[in-house]
């Protein structure tokens, strides 16, 4: 034993804890966005098929971790602009005659904004993982 | 306790007094068609097809849209009672027709309006003790929407207008609440995108801070 092996064992093992929050802290934005959080109020993605919540992948690089998706219309559902009347109420009628016509999402599970509001939460998030590794 | 219905109460008083852009009071004339000026810009004023204007000081009162515009006239969709030239005039751009939170709403074909969303998003304890201050990071997201195909000049200031009437750590008046519009992540819009149907819209997400005392 050391002093030198002491600070090398000390150095390592707050690497260890750092690599430890960003894999965490990483992670749970991905789950934030992805399925929602109850930290961050984010609903998560609405599911019909599968396809869009399928499509947020996580990459964890050595300093850097990135949540994408390239499906085309992430955007839209991010925003709620697909259904800009307003989701809850009913469209102008095209001409006179026409049924009210509704634009809705089907799923039951998911919303919109949740990448915003997940940013919104982001500090939230971290202190959560910070309280779930004991730190 | 943190109060949601207040805090969007508090919003939407926040949100009334948008003001997009004004001439000012100056000297105006109305004729049937519209507005006419002899010094200033209404362009440099920021005025921009499709916005909603309301005249003060004149004859006629009713807001009307402007069809067009240039430095020193504007053509309105609705005519005008002619009124010659005269101070004390102003002509005010200001909040559109709102579709509030689940309240069935029309938009008129040609006009800009807004939608808005109440995001409650998450919270924690700032303090300790049963009487903890509690903090919350609510989103107010606010759809601004637009004709298709046509210029989208109005769009973007209203939008621009958004950022700065919901500039960061600006206060909003929200009874047993402190609310603030947050400085670390800032109010921000979204690229332009179709949202079907002929219309158009860029969304501004507002992040708020709300800290307040545990009632219990």
């Amino acid at each position: 034993m050391s002093f030198a092996s002491d600070i090398k064992r000390f150095v390592r093992k707050v690497e260890q804890r750092n690599r430890a929050v960003y894999v965490g802290v990483a992670t749970a934005v991905h789950g934030s966005v992805v399925r929602g959080s109850y930290v961050t109020g984010a609903l998560g993605q609405p599911v019909d098929t599968g396809f869009l919540q399928g499509s947020w992948k996580l990459n964890i690089g050595k300093e850097e971790a990135t949540i994408a998706t390239n499906v085309a219309y992430a955007r839209v559902i991010e925003d709620n602009s697909r259904a800009a009347y307003d989701a809850r109420g009913v469209l102008p009628k095209k001409k006179d005659g026409d049924a009210p016509r509704r634009k809705s999402i089907k799923s039951t599970v998911g919303g919109h904004h949740s990448v915003k509001t997940t940013i919104a939460g982001a500090t939230l998030l971290q202190d959560a993982v910070l309280r779930d590794l004991g730190q | 306790m943190i109060t949601h219905d207040l805090i969007r109460r508090g919003c939407r008083l926040h949100l009334a007094t948008l003001e997009v852009c004004t001439t000012g009071t100056t000297t105006l004339a109305a004729t049937a068609t519209g507005y006419t000026r002899s010094a200033g810009s209404f362009l440099t004023d920021g005025f921009a097809i499709g916005m909603q204007l309301t005249p003060t000081g004149f004859t006629e009162s009713l807001p009307a849209r402007i069809l067009a515009v240039d430095a020193l006239t504007i053509t309105t969709d609705l005519p005008r009672a002619v009124d010659a030239p005269g101070g004390g005039r102003s002509l005010t751009v200001g909040l559109p027709d709102v579709a509030w939170e689940n309240v069935r709403y029309t938009p008129t074909p040609g006009r800009v309006w807004m939608r808005e969303e109440y995001l409650p998003g998450g919270g924690s304890n700032l303090t300790l003790g049963a009487f903890a201050t509690l903090t919350q990071l609510p989103l107010y997201v606010l759809h601004v929407v637009c004709p298709q195909f046509q210029d989208a000049t109005a769009c973007a200031r209203y939008a621009d207008a958004l950022l700065r009437h919901f500039a960061p750590t600006t206060p909003l008046s929200v009874s047993g609440h402190t609310v603030t519009v947050r400085s670390d992540v800032v109010p921000s819009p979204s690229p332009l995108q179709s949202s079907g149907d002929g219309w158009v819209e860029v969304t501004v997400s507002i992040p708020l801070r709300v800290t307040t005392s545990n009632s219990r």
